[in-house]
């Protein structure tokens, strides 16, 4: 217990010291003004690649290492011309392909084959009139509405419309392009181009001209800082934000809970203590990469980081861990924590590898969301339930697992899996009931009306219903050791409905914020596996 | 005895578990039925407020009440039990007060003008007869749920008048508005003018419908033209007059503000143009229709949009018209005149408001709203208060919350939406949620303890 907590202390000194630095300027961390606030450039240029290319670093080839965003989107802005030909823009819909007259099979187009294909136009005029018309957008439309945001961005960046520097009207909130700079600034930003480039090798780059780098990139703030000093950014903030980009911490918190999970494994197949101890050192340093990426997101958001898809998966997967510990705690079995970082490790893979799907930007919020009092009680509750109905998923599994190993049904060993899991389905049912009730209270605050029928609250309630359907047959002796498992997997389909299928399957209603598209393959694939792995297992329960 | 068994069937973990599974499912179906529609209105009327919702949830409370005569007598350790599914029935009871006894509207409310009407979502037919020029009374009122049993030919609704029935017999959900000035057969229909106005700033193209008996007037700015049959009086201002002359040719007439006089006359045909004298504009007319009539057709679409509005079909007279929610049409009978209003219900509040300010605050750089707020001013306290998201105003037993704003193409805001609100059930519900939160806590906490003492 102690050598955890010197741990932990520990990696905060780590952290606080790479995080707080002396105001040093660098291509990354100079500020730009984009989507509603200030990022560092290098925060831009991973999102504007991001979108691009789908991902956020750029590999010229399989066998060539890959670059830094900043460096590819900078090109964009000196070397336009090297870009326009270059076939890096990706398009995954293959209707979309087809339309285009593309090869389906190829991923990267170049904007030149893209522009120069006569049905693009037509394509965009079609999404243009069912704007207008202010219709449902399907699929389809919404690829194309990603290929124009493409096409519209790289050539924004190119033609500098990059906002870059605050305007000298003290009453302009609205940030001066690289385009609209004067002469001195413009030649200074230049320079920074230039300047910044010279730091492209691929061998290692001299300090010096590094330094001369950020030399010129103080140089230009010093210079548009003057512009209006009081809407200039904290370069520190700008910093921190660059440094939770590179370190990644959710990424480095999934591999250690993946570490976690193989370790729990092999120690209940050998059957060593080592083995668990090991998985909970390597639970502990993940969970608190975990909390440290949290935090980090709450400073840079300055708000509760419960407001879109990316967040409330992270915030899931934290929440199954806290409820590991403590039912781990209360009833001191091994396969509690197999069965939370199993689950928490698959949250934290899907949130890590669908950029394109789950949205990892830092946004700012709509306005009826700004009220973060009542955002982080309704949300927070509702998300923390679904974490324990994860976690009893997890028990569902491993428990099924032993089942189909040759475990008797009845058996003591299953007997107290079920009673763990139903521990943790009631965590659930009872944060579920409170968060579904606080929603209400504040849709009656903000909208005048305690329940509506939204669509995301009334699956909300579908959900609570389905848990408390299975709660009260297990009480009247409906079902048995093998239902209430087997329940324990199926019931969570219903909070993968409300969680994820009313954002991006039925898209409708008021909580819109969150609404996104893509993924329903691998999410059917996930339930239609666990359905099967139930159906097999209740085979296997058969004919024992 | 017997009605111990009855009250034990209906209080079986069974029955409960039927149920609950059938609301879940129920309530699925809504959500389902509001993403093909792509409209709440259409989930509500249809499922969440339709007759098997009712038979279900009845069924439910039910199920509660037996469940809670069955523990009968009541003990300590009832406490948890009793308290959520007394709570949940507070929860139903509450909703249902609201339902029946609130009110939930809207109000919007132009920049500078004034309001004192909510508009609520029930729909109302509404016949006035003609007494002379603009003189009119109610002559019918009748409460109408087109959503949710539109009239069909099988079933139509009738309003019967002297000369005959109103008869609607056809609704469409969700239908486009298309109006056009067409050629009119009808030999007294008056004319129709596409008019161009231009300078090197301005570029406005209008339609221009005459008026039987009376000069029609639209107003574009600071100048008005006016289309008639009639001599015409110059009272001031810049004033263009088109009067038809024939089927090829209009008469017109210029009048400046600055001279106070006539300044220019002549004729035009389709097609031509001349120099209006103010503010270098000129004239251009691009279509004379000489007896015009303006067409107004019902497009059928599968979903709502924000563009959609539902409409009626009627048939009055041997002729059949459709009629959109909030708009009206005249009907002429053998010598009477009548006017048909089909709209949603106004309810007239105690004093009125005006809409003094509107601010919306924007991200950064984009025309995102962060944040927006209402200026209002209360006629009855004679007093300015500030409406903003999240913080609504309490007055008079209403509740009146920063919904939405409408802008224009510049993204100006031109008025200000609120959601009005009153509702009796508000801590009937908050009552039955304590209750529920409460009993399912300690409940679980109960057994916990219970299984705890178990293993020891």
């Amino acid at each position: 217990m102690r050598s955890r907590n010197l741990l932990l202390a520990l990696f905060f000194c780590v952290f606080a010291s790479t995080a707080v630095q002396a105001e040093e300027f660098s291509m990354e961390t100079l500020p730009v003004q984009n989507g509603g606030r200030l990022k560092p450039f290098d925060t831009y240029a991973r999102e504007t690649l991001t979108l691009m290319y789908g991902r956020s670093t750029y590999r010229p080839a399989e066998d060539k290492p890959a670059h830094d965003a900043s460096k590819i989107v900078s090109t964009w802005m000196m070397v336009p011309e090297a870009w326009v030909a270059k076939p890096f823009v990706r398009v995954d819909h293959f209707g979309l392909k087809k339309a285009l007259g593309f090869q389906e099979e190829q991923k990267f187009f170049s904007p030149e084959e893209i522009l120069k294909s006569t049905r693009f136009g037509v394509i965009l005029s079609e999404l243009n009139s069912k704007r207008q018309l202010k219709e449902k957008l399907n699929p389809f439309d919404q690829a194309v509405q990603k290929l124009e945001s493409q096409m519209g961005f790289f050539h924004e960046v190119r033609m500098g419309a990059l906002r870059i520097a605050p305007s000298k009207d003290p009453a302009a909130t609205t940030w001066l392009s690289v385009a609209e700079l004067d002469a001195t600034q413009k030649e200074l930003f230049f320079n920074v181009l230039k300047d910044y480039s010279a730091t492209f090798t691929l061998e290692s780059v001299p300090p010096e001209v590094v330094q001369k780098s950020n030399a010129s990139v103080a140089a230009f703030v010093a210079s548009i800082r003057a512009n209006n000093p009081v809407l200039y950014p904290d370069v520190k903030k700008m910093a921190t934000e660059l440094h939770y980009n590179q370190f990644a911490p959710f990424l480095k918190a999934a591999m250690l809970y993946g570490v976690a999970v193989l370790l729990m494994f092999f120690g209940l197949l050998f059957n060593r203590q080592y083995f668990a101890t090991a998985a909970w050192v390597s639970t502990g340093l993940a969970f608190v990469l975990h909390t440290y990426g949290f935090a980090l997101r709450v400073y840079l958001t300055e708000r509760p980081p419960v407001s879109n898809m990316f967040e409330t998966v992270i915030w899931v997967a934290w929440g199954t861990i806290v409820f590991t510990a403590w039912l781990s705690f209360v009833k001191k079995k091994k396969y509690i924590l197999l069965s939370g970082t199993l689950v928490a490790t698959l949250a934290m893979i899907v949130a890590n590898s669908a950029p394109a799907i789950l949205d990892s930007t830092l946004q700012p919020l709509e306005p009826v969301l700004r009220s973060n009092l009542w955002l982080i009680i309704h949300v927070m509750t509702i998300t923390l339930s679904y974490a324990a109905f994860f976690l009893a998923l997890g028990i569902g599994n491993v428990a099924l697992f032993h089942v189909i190993r040759g475990a008797k049904v009845q058996s003591q060993e299953i007997n107290d899996y079920v009673d763990t899991c139903y521990k943790s389905l009631q965590v659930g049912v009872v944060l579920l009931a409170a968060g579904t009730i606080l929603g209400g209270v504040w849709a009656d605050y903000s909208w005048g009306r305690f329940w509506g029928w939204d669509p995301k609250e009334t699956w909300a309630l579908i959900a609570l219903l389905g848990y408390l359907a299975l709660l009260h047959a297990r009480l009247g002796g409906l079902i048995k050791n093998f239902g209430m498992l087997a329940g324990a997997i199926i019931a969570f389909n219903l909070v993968v409905m409300a969680w994820y299928g009313v954002n991006f399957v039925l898209g409708a209603g008021l909580h819109t914020y969150g609404f996104g598209a893509g993924g329903i393959e691998y999410v059917a694939a996930f339930v239609g596996l666990q359905l099967l792995y139930v159906v097999y297992a209740g085979l296997m329960v058969r004919r024992s | 005895m017997t009605f111990r068994k009855i009250v034990r069937t209906l209080a079986s973990l069974k029955f409960a578990v039927a149920v609950i599974l059938a609301i879940a499912t129920l309530v699925a179906w809504g959500t389902i039925v509001e993403a093909q529609y792509m409209d709440a209105k259409m989930a509500q009327e249809t499922v969440y407020h339709g007759l098997l919702s009712y038979l279900i949830f009845g069924l439910f409370a039910v199920n509660l009440t037996s469940v809670i005569i069955d523990r009968y007598p009541w003990k300590q350790h009832h406490i948890g039990f009793i308290s959520a599914h007394i709570g949940i029935l507070i929860l139903l009871a509450g909703s249902l007060v609201t339902r029946y006894l609130g009110i939930d509207g809207s109000m919007t409310i132009d920049l500078g003008g004034k309001s004192k009407m909510i508009t609520v979502p029930e729909t109302d037919l509404v016949l006035y007869t003609s007494f002379g020029m603009d003189s009119f009374q109610k002559f019918h009122e009748q409460k109408v749920n087109f959503f949710s049993t539109p009239p069909t030919a099988k079933k139509p609704l009738k309003i019967p008048l002297a000369s005959g029935d109103v008869i609607f017999d056809d609704f469409y959900h969700y239908a486009l508005v298309d109006s056009k000035i067409v050629p009119s057969e009808e030999k007294t229909d008056p004319a129709g003018v596409r008019l161009q106005i231009s300078n090197d700033r301005v570029n406005q193209t209008q339609w221009l419908l005459g008026k039987k008996n009376q000069p029609s007037i639209l107003a574009l700015g600071p100048a008005t033209i006016v289309l008639t049959t009639q001599p015409y009086v110059y009272l001031g201002g810049n004033v263009l007059v088109l009067m038809p002359v024939d089927d090829d040719r209009i008469r017109y007439q210029v009048y400046s503000d600055r001279l106070q006089k006539k300044i220019n006359e002549g004729e035009v045909k389709a097609g031509s143009q001349f120099d209006l004298g103010w503010m270098n504009l000129q004239f251009r007319l691009l279509k004379y229709i000489p007896r015009a009539r303006q067409d107004i057709t019902y497009m059928k679409r599968e979903q709502a949009s924000p563009e959609a509005v539902s409409a009626v079909r009627f048939t009055y007279n041997g002729k059949t018209q459709w009629l959109g929610l909030n708009s009206m049409v005249r009907l002429f009978g053998a010598s009477e005149m009548y006017v048909l209003t089909y709209g949603n219900r106004q309810l007239p509040l105690s004093f009125e408001m005006e809409l003094k300010n509107f601010d919306v605050g924007r991200y950064q750089g984009t025309m995102r709203a962060a944040s927006y707020q209402s200026l209002v001013y209360l006629s009855d306290e004679d007093r300015e208060v500030v409406i903003s998201m999240n913080e609504p105003l309490q007055h008079k037993g209403f509740t009146f919350y920063q919904a939405s704003f409408q802008e224009d193409a510049m993204g100006k805001p031109t008025a200000t939406v609120l959601s009005v609100n009153y509702d009796p059930g508000r801590w009937i519900k908050y009552l039955g949620s304590l209750l529920i939160v409460f009993g399912a806590v300690h409940l679980f906490y109960r057994r916990w303890k219970k299984a705890r003492g178990a293993y020891a």
